[in-house]
């Protein structure tokens, strides 16, 4: 006899939202086993590593089938669930009811769009009003954010973490000090872990995102030995290939959303660790072309360009 | 952003020469105002309402410090131009300080920033100037060899509308963007360009439909309340949702039509630039842009009014972390005139952020 919960995921796993009630339910669950998390969570190889998903729904189920559903794998996301593609609630959900049901399983750590500012522009916001006809799912989903974890580490030599790092962090434990129940703040350690990039520079430097930093090789190989790191895992830019390793394959950048946005034409990918981190990059393409996934035309502007 | 020079020649244009010029023209006394139609009889018999004292024109005078007009004889151009010269900062090694230097859109004039200025120099203490001018055929940048008319061919091409600038509004981003490459490979320090409200993708595509827009624009007006009147009543999407900033800004929009103008059938006030005429210029003001955006070595912003609607490329771009984008909720497409508070707000803290790394040893964008 199958229970509610599992119920719920059969039906999210047909692309269809479940009852604001039961998304109430389910964020006051998740939130009772990530508050338990550490603000760098623990995990175990062997591990299967995601990057930005951006409510593709569709396309999650491709990487499904390509690493296997949850519980069969044990899933890593690094972050930016939502916005900008049409199934933000429904990726968002399924993800958070595999916690709650496999909670050792699938450990979901926290991206930039994980924050109530950026949802309200791109995306998520408008969809949670558009489909539940007020923003009550929006601000529970909210909620969740505000207690996901802000890295992870692998076996105590893979590091995880949605952007990169940060001038306010040089060691691992300095991240666990930080007080992560809040949004996402516009400056700081906490920040710069969501929204900084590596980049061919020496030392550091401002990011062009206007939030964060970006950081040269000097900085992961001095972050990686300081913390005994081999490999940093990170998502946050979008790698035309699914996936982007640099310095020495000392930091990779792992892109799971193909045809970003619909239209980028970029495949994607997932790393799979085993149980030696000896790493596997699976690409895969996006799901056959939805037709409520195709971009509205827009009405011509009504003014002089 | 180009540090704005302090020492006392640092006019744009001719230095002194402007001074004097604008002694001997009392521009230094700000005439700001639209000037009078030499044929007020016409309007008497043809106008039926009187124009409306809530939308008369408003002078902008506690807008900019100064108005002058520029010569620069090598394009044949008298430009208008008006300014708020930043106060004096120190940074350790001396005097500096910053402008920000903006271009307006296709159609539009240097007055639709008025009201941004004012609110970046107040929040700012003065520490930030502004700067801001008419473009050819536009407001009241004039032909040298031939006052009151524009030069006889309207080249409105980009490169003879470059120069040194930072904030672009509409085709004005197209502007800035293809100067600020310009700019730094001749050396000067730019702290970062700014697009507002216009994306190659977007733009290209609404193109055709440019014909349709001019072709259904009203020809002309009564009076200057009427053109104000019919910025601000949201029948177009040029709406101005600011009735304030559309008395500063709209008024340097028409100029008086000739008697024979009027005889033929032209409202007393007629529109100052031929928009139609620059049709064949459209596609080049917007043709790479985004390319050339994203490759600008300097730090980059656009800000987009209402909805993100970034083409394949900017996508990209935003995705790998290339530039920093805003989007303002409740503004249309003149949203410095809708809402200047707040895109005050976000220049100067671009600005803030991008000239003066708050760490020590931190580079800037586009540094190596």
């Amino acid at each position: 006899m199958p229970s509610d919960l599992d119920k719920q995921i059969e039906q999210l796993k047909r692309c269809e939202p479940i009852s604001e009630t039961q998304v109430k339910e389910l964020c006051i669950k998740a939130r009772e086993i990530l508050v338990e998390e550490g603000n760098v969570q623990y995990v175990d190889a062997p591990v299967t590593i995601c990057g930005d998903i951006h409510g593709q729904f569709f396309d999650l189920l491709e990487l499904f089938k390509v690493g296997r559903f949850c519980p069969d794998a044990n899933y890593l996301f690094m972050g930016d669930f939502v916005d900008r593609g049409f199934y933000s609630v429904e990726t968002f959900l399924l993800l958070l009811a595999f916690k709650v049901r496999y909670p050792d399983r699938i450990t979901l750590i926290r991206g930039n769009h994980e924050s109530r500012q950026i949802t309200q522009v791109y995306g998520f916001y408008d969809e949670c009003q558009r489909k539940y006809g007020s923003a009550n799912v929006w601000r529970y989903c909210c909620e969740v954010f505000d207690y996901l974890a802000l890295a992870a580490v692998v076996d105590g030599r893979v590091f995880c973490v949605h952007g990169g790092l940060s001038p306010n962090v040089e060691t691992v434990d300095q991240i666990r000090a930080i007080d992560r129940k809040q949004e996402v703040p516009h400056d700081g350690a906490m920040c710069d872990l969501l929204w900084s990039d590596p980049d061919d520079i020496k030392g550091w430097g401002l990011s062009p995102r206007g939030a964060g930093f970006l950081f040269g090789s000097d900085i992961v190989k001095s972050f990686s030995h300081t913390n005994r790191i081999d490999l940093i895992a990170r998502a946050h830019q979008l790698a035309m290939e699914g996936y982007k390793l640099m310095f020495d394959r000392m930091i990779v950048t792992v892109w799971s959303a193909p045809n970003y946005c619909y239209r980028c034409g970029n495949v994607a990918s997932i790393l799979e660790l085993d149980e030696n981190l000896q790493q596997e990059y699976k690409v895969f393409q996006h799901a056959p072309t939805d037709t409520r996934s195709i971009p509205a035309k827009r009405p011509p502007p009504q003014y002089f360009l | 952003m180009p540090p704005y020079p302090l020492s006392g020649d640092g006019n744009h244009g001719d230095g002194d020469d402007d001074e004097e010029a604008e002694a001997r023209d009392g521009l230094g006394n700000l005439s700001l105002d639209p000037p009078l139609p030499k044929h007020r009889r016409f309007l008497q018999s043809s106008s039926a309402k009187a124009p409306d004292p809530a939308l008369s024109p408003l002078s902008a005078s506690t807008h900019f410090a100064q108005a002058i007009q520029v010569s620069v004889p090598l394009s044949d151009l008298d430009f208008r131009v008006y300014i708020t010269p930043p106060t004096v900062a120190t940074d350790g090694n001396g005097k500096y300080g910053s402008i920000i230097v903006c271009h307006h859109g296709a159609g539009y004039s240097a007055l639709s920033f008025a009201c941004l200025a004012k609110e970046v120099v107040q929040s700012t203490s003065g520490e930030c100037g502004i700067m801001a001018f008419d473009a050819r055929a536009h407001g009241k940048t004039t032909s040298i060899s031939n006052p009151g008319l524009d030069p006889p061919e309207l080249d409105l091409s980009l490169s003879n509308l470059t120069n040194d600038f930072l904030v672009g509004h509409s085709m004005g981003g197209a502007v800035v963007t293809n100067a600020s490459g310009k700019l730094i490979e001749k050396g000067y320090s730019l702290c970062g360009v700014a697009v507002l409200d216009v994306v190659e993708g977007s733009a290209i595509e609404a193109l055709p439909h440019m014909h349709t827009l001019l072709a259904s624009r009203v020809e002309g007006f009564a009076s200057p309340e009427d053109a104000i009147a019919w910025h601000t009543t949201g029948h177009t999407g040029s709406t101005i949702r600011n009735v304030f900033s559309a008395r500063l800004s709209v008024p340097s929009l028409i100029v008086p039509s000739t008697p024979d103008e009027i005889s033929a059938g032209i409202p007393q006030w007629k529109w100052r630039t031929p928009l139609k005429s620059t049709a064949p210029y459209w596609e080049s003001w917007f043709a790479g842009l985004s390319k050339s955006f994203l490759a600008t070595r300097t730090a980059r912003l656009l800000v987009l009014a209402g909805t993100d609607r970034l083409d394949r490329e900017l996508m990209i771009g935003q995705m790998q972390g290339k530039f920093q984008l805003i989007v303002v909720p409740d503004v249309g497409h003149m949203l410095h005139e809708d809402d200047p508070g707040r895109i005050a707000e976000i220049l100067v803290e671009f600005w803030k952020r991008n000239d003066r790394p708050i760490l020590p040893g931190i580079k800037k964008v586009g540094e190596r």
